[in-house]
C-alpha cells in the first residue's frame, strides 16, 4: 500500500533493466529512450533533464526480498549475492511547474508494455493519464492478464504468443494499476498514470533522461511502485533546447512511499 | 427350585452380558483401527514432506555441481552479451549439457540405472534459456526471468521451487553460475524432476501408502488408479485454513470413496509457486471395512483358537462349573424331592401307608403331599358317612374282613331280611378315584388297581348310594357329618396305620356275572320294555351310584348281555299306587331267579322287599334328583342279584 511499507520490503530484482542498459552501450539517456515504453512525442524546443539515481551501499541495502520458498530456504552461493536494487521499479518525474497542454495529452498510439516470457519487460511503466496500454506477449506462454485494482482494465481472455490486448484508458493520475497473470504467480507488472509526459525510467546504471521539458523550474521526484518515494527532492532549472545540469538523486538505504494526493 | 431359578437367572445374565460384549467388542476394535490408520496416514504425510525436502536438498546440491561444470560460465557470459542468445553459445552449452554433465545413478527397482533430471536449463545473465535438456530441448532464447527461483539464482542464491509447466508439476532447483574470470554471476543452472506416475509410485512404495499430486485443479501424478480426485479436490481447499507447512499435523484424515472402496485421505499443501497456485498432495490408504460381529467371527483363524492364544482351559472350567452347579441345584431342588414324593406315593398306592409324609417334602412337593392328604381325608370321611348310611339302609355291615355290598345288592341265601339277602360281591380293589363314566367305556379308575373283586376292601360308595335316602337333597353339597374314624393301626414304624377304613380307590364293583358264564345264555332272558324316554340312551344301565359332592353321574355300562333280567319301574312319585304291580313283578322275577340259582327264599317276603325297594327308590330320587329308579334282577356269581339305577 502506498506510503505504508518500507522500501526494502518492496524492491524487486532489476537485472533485466540493468543488463539492457549495459547492452545498449550508449548514454543513460539513450538507454532510457530505447528501453522505456514509448511516451508522447517530445517537444524539440524543450530542454533535457538528465541525472543519476545513486544507491546506498550493498551492505546497507541488504538482500533481495524472499518472494517464494520451496522445500528449503534459499542459500547464498559461494560469492555474496547481489543486493537489492529498487531502481527498475522507480520512475523519475518532474513536478512543480505547469507543462503545456500538448504535454498533458495522451499519445495517439497506445503505449506498449511487453511480456518477455515470465515477466514484463519492466516491473513498472508510466503513461500519460488517459493513455491506452497495449500489452504484447513476446513469450511462449498464453497468460491471462487481469488487474486486481480494476476488474475490466484488461480483457480476460488469454494472450497467445505474439498477441496483444489493449487496456482501458489509464486514469486517474497518480494511480497504479497492477497487472497479474491468472496462470502464474510471478508474472506481475504495474502501470501508473501521470498527468504529463515529463517522466523517465531509470537505466540499470542509474542514469535517466527526460527530453522536451518545458523551460522552467522543476522539482525532481521519484515514484516507486505505488507512491512517491520519500527521498530528498532535487530542483532543476530547464532551459529550452539545452541539457540541464545532471542531477544526482541519492537513494537512502531504506525509505518509505507516500501516496499521491 | 429357588436357587435353581436364581442360578439360571445368573447364567442368563452372564450369557446376555457375554453376547452383548461379543456384539459390542468389534466397535472399539474398529475405532482403534481407524485411529491407527489415521495416525499412520499422518506419519506417511509427514514423511512424504520430509522426503520431498530431502529430495529438494539433493537437487539443489546437484544444481550447484552442474553450475560448476567447466565451460558453462563462458557460454553463459557469451549469451548474456548478445541481444539474442548466440547460436555459438547455444551449441557450446548444449554440448556441455549432453556430454559433460553426470548425475550419478539411481535405484530403479532392483536395478541401478544412470540418473538424469527430467529438465536441465542453462540460463544467461538475463534469464534467457541458452540451452535446455529434456522437455523442449531444442528451444532456446526464451526468457525465464520472473520465476522467483530464477531471479534468486541470478542474484546469487541456491534454492528450490515447484513449477507448473504445461500442466506438468516440476520439482526444480537452481544454482547461480559464477564466471571464473571476473567472479561475477554469469547465469544460472536449473534442474527439475517431473512429478509423474513413476515419481509418485516410487515415493509411495517407500511409505506403503497411495500418493497423488494435484496441481492447477487436477491430479497430475498418482501412484494409485483409484479415482479419488473429484472428492479430494472438492474438499481440499476447505481444509487449508492454517499456515502452510503444518498440514500433516493440523489436518484430520477424511473419508473418500472410489467405486465400492473407501479410503482415508490426508492432504498437505506443496510449497513454492505451485503451492501458491493450489498444488498439494494427498496420502490415502484403503479403509478397513467395518466387519462387525459376524465379520469378526469370520476373520478368526485357526491360530486364534489354538491353546496358546485362547484360554480353553479357563473357558472349560467356567463352563463345567456353570453346568455342574446347575445340575446340582436341579438334583437338590427337583430330582431328589420328586423322587421322595414318588416313593411315598408308591408306598401309599401299595397300601403300606395311609398318608403322604408332608414333613419330608419341601416347597411345591410338600404342597402336593398336603393336597393329596386332604383329598384322602375327605374321601375317608365320605366313606365313613356312606357306610353309616348303608348301615341305616341295609342294616349293619358284615364284620370287617367279610364281603360287603357295593352297588349291587346280592341276595343272600342264608340270611333273613332284605339286608341279609343282599350279599356283596367280592370286594373290589380300592379305587384311587371315583368317577362315573360312560357305560361304553365302563367304569374306570384313574390308576391301575387290582383286579375288581379281589381288592382287600370293598367299595362302599355304591352302597352309600343305595343307602342315601337318609341324606336330604340339600345335603348334596354339604360335607357329610363327621364320623369317628376307626382306630388306625400303626405301621411298623409306628407312623402309618396298618389297617384303615376301606377307602374306595378303584373302579366300582362291576358285576362280573355280566360277563360270566352264568350270563352267557344259560338262564332265561327277561327283557322289560322301558317306558318311552325312561331308558337312558336305550341301553341297559348298570347301577353304580356314588354320593359325590360335585356331581352324580349315571355310568353307562354294557348291558347284561342277555343274561340279566331287565326290570323297569318307571313313573312319577304320584304313581306310587301303581308301583305295587311293578314291584311285584320284580319280586317275582327276583324270587324266580333265586330259585333258579338254587337259593333259599325262606326269609324273603314281598312286604319287606317292597318296603326296601321303595325306601331305596326314594333315597336315590332324593339324592340324585332323578325322575325314577329302575331296578334290575340279574345273576351275579351264580346268585340272584338286584341293582337300582336312577333314570333321569
Amino acid at each position: 500500500m502506498p506510503g505504508t511499507a518500507g522500501c526494502s520490503a518492496r524492491y524487486l530484482p532489476t537485472r533485466r533493466a540493468r543488463a539492457l542498459a549495459r547492452a545498449c552501450g550508449a548514454t543513460a539517456a539513450m538507454a532510457m529512450t530505447l528501453c522505456a515504453p514509448s511516451p508522447a512525442a517530445a517537444d524539440p524546443n524543450g530542454g533535457i533533464v538528465t541525472g543519476t539515481v545513486v544507491l546506498a551501499s550493498a551492505e546497507q541495502r541488504g538482500a533481495t526480498p524472499v518472494h517464494n520458498q520451496g522445500f528449503v530456504r534459499r542459500v547464498p552461493a559461494l560469492r555474496p549475492p547481489r543486493a537489492l536494487d529498487p531502481r527498475p521499479q522507480m520512475i523519475v518525474v518532474l513536478e512543480g511547474a505547469t507543462p503545456p497542454e500538448e504535454d498533458r495529452q495522451p499519445p495517439d498510439q497506445p503505449a506498449r508494455y511487453a511480456i518477455l516470457g515470465e515477466s514484463f519487460e519492466t516491473p513498472l511503466v508510466a503513461v500519460v493519464v488517459g493513455s491506452v496500454v497495449s500489452i504484447h506477449n513476446a513469450g511462449r506462454g498464453a497468460p491471462r492478464i487481469y488487474s486486481p485494482d480494476q476488474a475490466d482494465l484488461v480483457p480476460a481472455d488469454p494472450i497467445s504468443p505474439g498477441g496483444e490486448r489493449k487496456t482501458r484508458k489509464i486514469e486517474p493520475a497518480h494511480r497504479t494499476f497492477e497487472l497479474r497473470d491468472r496462470e502464474s504467480v510471478h508474472l506481475s507488472g504495474r502501470i501508473v498514470a501521470l498527468p504529463h509526459r515529463y517522466f523517465s525510467l531509470i537505466a540499470g546504471d542509474g542514469h535517466f533522461a527526460i527530453q522536451g521539458v518545458a523551460p522552467g523550474t522543476w522539482k525532481v521526484r521519484v515514484w516507486y511502485r505505488d507512491g512517491w518515494a520519500d527521498v530528498p527532492e532535487e530542483t532543476v532549472e530547464v532551459v529550452a533546447k539545452k541539457e540541464s545540469k545532471p542531477i544526482k538523486i541519492a537513494l537512502p538505504a531504506k525509505f518509505v512511499t507516500r501516496p499521491a494526493r | 427350585m429357588f436357587w435353581s431359578k436364581i442360578w439360571f437367572f445368573l447364567v442368563a445374565v452372564v450369557a446376555g452380558v457375554t453376547l452383548t460384549l461379543a456384539l459390542v467388542m468389534p466397535r472399539p476394535a474398529e475405532r482403534a483401527t481407524v485411529v491407527a490408520e489415521t495416525k499412520r496416514l499422518a506419519h506417511a504425510c509427514s514423511v512424504t514432506e520430509i522426503l520431498l525436502r530431502d529430495f529438494a536438498q539433493s537437487r539443489i546440491q546437484l544444481a550447484g555441481e552442474t553450475a560448476r561444470v567447466q565451460g558453462v560460465d563462458r557460454a553463459l557470459v557469451e549469451a548474456t552479451r548478445g541481444e539474442a542468445v548466440p547460436a555459438g553459445a547455444y551449441a557450446t552449452a548444449k554440448k556441455i549439457l549432453a556430454d559433460d554433465l553426470s548425475f550419478g545413478t539411481k535405484r530403479k527397482g532392483n536395478d541401478v540405472v544412470p540418473y538424469r533430471p527430467d529438465l536441465i536449463l542453462a540460463l544467461d545473465g538475463r534469464g534467457r534459456v541458452v540451452a535446455r535438456s529434456g522437455k523442449d530441448e531444442k528451444v532456446y532464447g526464451d526468457s525465464l526471468a520472473g520465476f522467483y527461483l530464477v531471479d534468486d539464482a541470478l542474484n546469487g542464491y541456491l534454492g528450490d521451487d515447484l513449477w507448473i509447466l504445461g500442466g506438468q508439476l516440476y520439482l526444480v532447483a537452481a544454482s547461480p553460475v559464477i564466471n571464473t574470470t571476473d567472479l561475477d554471476y554469469a547465469g544460472a543452472m536449473v534442474i527439475g524432476e517431473a512429478v509423474d506416475k513413476e515419481f509418485a509410485t516410487e515415493l509411495a512404495d517407500k511409505l506403503d501408502v497411495k500418493l497423488t499430486f494435484y496441481a492447477a485443479g487436477e491430479a497430475v501424478a498418482t501412484s494409485d488408479a483409484a479415482q479419488l480426485y473429484e472428492d479430494v479436490l472438492a474438499r481440499a481447499p476447505k481444509l487449508f485454513k492454517r499456515a502452510p507447512g503444518s498440514d500433516c499435523r493440523a489436518q484430520e484424515a477424511f473419508s473418500v470413496s472410489a467405486g465400492d472402496s473407501s479410503y482415508w485421505a490426508l492432504v498437505a499443501r506443496l510449497p513454492g509457486e505451485a503451492g501458491s497456485q493450489g498444488a498439494f498432495y494427498s496420502v490415502h490408504i484403503p479403509q478397513e471395512r467395518a466387519i462387525g460381529f459376524s465379520g469378526t467371527i469370520g476373520a478368526v483363524t485357526k491360530n486364534d483358537l489354538s491353546f496358546s492364544h485362547f484360554p480353553w482351559l479357563r473357558v472349560a472350567v467356567v463352563f463345567l462349573l456353570m453346568v455342574g452347579v446347575g445340575i446340582a441345584l436341579m438334583i437338590f431342588e427337583a430330582d431328589q424331592p420328586l423322587r421322595r414324593l414318588s416313593a411315598d406315593v408308591v408306598v401309599l398306592a401299595k397300601g403300606e401307608g395311609e398318608r403322604l409324609a408332608e414333613d419330608r417334602h419341601r416347597g411345591k412337593f410338600g404342597s402336593i403331599a398336603r393336597s393329596v392328604n386332604i383329598a384322602l381325608d375327605k374321601l375317608h370321611r365320605e366313606t365313613r358317612a356312606a357306610k353309616r348310611d348303608l348301615d341305616q339302609l341295609l342294616g349293619p355291615l358284615p364284620l370287617e374282613g367279610e364281603p360287603t355290598a357295593g352297588s349291587v345288592l346280592v341276595a343272600q341265601r342264608h340270611e333273613s331280611g332284605l339286608s341279609a339277602a343282599f350279599t356283596p360281591p367280592p370286594p373290589p380293589p380300592p379305587p384311587s378315584e371315583f368317577r362315573f363314566t360312560d357305560g361304553g367305556s365302563g367304569v374306570r379308575a384313574s390308576s391301575p388297581g387290582p383286579v375288581p373283586g379281589v381288592g382287600p376292601s370293598f367299595s362302599a360308595a355304591g352302597a352309600a348310594q343305595l343307602a342315601a335316602p337318609a341324606v336330604p337333597p340339600t345335603d348334596e353339597r354339604t360335607p357329610p357329618p363327621p364320623v369317628s374314624l376307626p382306630p388306625m393301626a400303626k405301621g411298623p414304624a409306628g407312623k402309618a396305620p396298618a389297617q384303615r377304613p376301606p377307602v374306595p380307590r378303584g373302579r366300582l364293583a362291576t358285576p362280573p356275572a355280566a360277563r360270566g358264564p352264568e350270563g352267557s345264555g344259560a338262564g332265561p332272558s327277561y327283557q322289560n320294555e322301558y317306558p318311552s324316554g325312561t331308558a337312558p340312551s336305550g341301553r341297559t344301565q348298570q347301577i353304580s351310584i356314588e354320593d359325590d359332592e360335585e356331581d352324580t353321574v349315571v355310568a353307562a355300562g354294557r348291558g347284561p348281555a342277555g343274561v340279566a333280567i331287565a326290570g323297569a319301574a318307571a313313573g312319577t312319585g304320584s304313581a306310587q299306587a301303581d308301583d305295587g304291580a311293578q314291584y311285584r313283578a320284580i319280586f317275582d322275577e327276583f324270587v324266580a331267579l333265586k330259585r333258579r340259582c338254587g337259593e333259599s327264599i325262606d326269609n324273603l317276603t314281598y312286604e319287606r322287599f317292597l318296603a326296601k325297594l321303595r325306601a331305596n327308590r326314594e333315597a336315590l330320587i332324593a339324592k340324585h334328583g332323578c325322575r325314577t329308579v329302575k331296578f334290575q334282577v340279574y345273576v351275579k356269581d351264580g346268585k340272584a342279584a338286584l341293582k337300582a339305577s336312577p333314570v333321569r
